[in-house]
């Protein structure tokens, strides 16, 4: 193997690690609702995976051997199955930060993010933003 | 024939009549999700470029199933429209798991509430329904 082979996989690794602070330090909380996540990725995953599947099998697109593993199941290379995860995911955490910021504040994003949790202004700790989120006045956010 | 364009164009209707017909998240209507895929068009300008570039390609696209226009590092067009269905799919599908008011999704999650317009409305009629 060489390292060239890995450039593939290493940009779908960046993408994971730039939108990282997206979910600690603004609060998206994507990862932190593992459920919902899973019944979001699931179908999107299948539905994309499929038109691939169908594209590789008609030639409407090849990968370089030179810039990827060769690691393949069935057709598919893993590094584009790992992109059918990773665009969503990373688009997931685009959204639900800019929700948490409109929602919230940069600060309380940022106490979002890396606590976790959410202190209203009453005092009482919020489990996520949650009650604070159904306040009539941000139902629109 | 350009497959390529063809299936793309099938996929962004596809993805935005599912959204509008049946999975009814709202997305649309939330200033979040247009600014979350401009942020998302903007990575997608070096991370579709790299794997693009024709200097030292990655996915290698044939000539004949697309319309041939590459923008920004040699990206086709149609790589775009694929980007726009698939990040809808899911947020459409993220956000309509956080607009009932079953499950634990929304208790857990605090709920979303961005559509609130749809859900008000399902509220009123089954409150109504139930007097």
């Amino acid at each position: 193997m060489r390292s060239e082979q890995f450039q593939y996989l290493g940009v779908m690794a960046l993408c994971v690690l730039i939108t990282l602070p997206l979910e600690f330090v603004l609060g998206a909380r994507v990862y932190r609702r593992p459920r919902r996540l899973i019944r979001t990725m699931l179908p999107t995953f299948a539905a994309f995976v499929a038109w691939d599947v169908i594209a590789i099998r008609l030639d409407h697109w090849t990968f370089s051997p030179t810039y990827t593993t060769g690691w393949k199941v069935g057709n598919i290379p893993v590094e584009e199955l790992t992109f059918f995860v990773v665009i969503p995911l990373s688009a997931l955490l685009s959204f639900e930060a800019v929700r948490t910021v409109q929602r919230h504040g940069w600060l309380g994003a940022l106490r979002l993010g890396v606590f976790g949790r959410f202190l209203s202004p009453a005092g009482r700790d919020v489990a996520d933003g949650g009650t604070a989120a159904r306040r009539p006045s941000e139902e629109l956010v | 024939m350009p497959w390529y364009t063809v299936l793309t164009a099938a996929a962004i209707v596809a993805v935005v009549a599912a959204e509008l017909l049946w999975i009814r998240s709202g997305i649309f209507r939330i200033p979040a999700y247009w600014i979350a895929i401009g942020i998302c068009a903007a990575f997608q300008v070096p991370v579709d470029g790299w794997l693009t570039k024709l200097s030292s390609v990655i996915v290698i696209y044939n000539p004949e199933v697309f319309s041939g226009v590459r923008i920004f590092w040699d990206s086709p067009l149609e790589d775009w429209g694929f980007g726009f269905a698939l990040m809808t799919l899911a947020l459409s599908l993220w956000v309509r798991q956080g607009n009932g008011s079953d499950g634990d999704a929304h208790a857990a999650d605090g709920g979303d509430v961005a559509v609130s317009t749809r859900s008000e409305s399902g509220r009123a009629s089954r409150a109504s329904l139930s007097e």
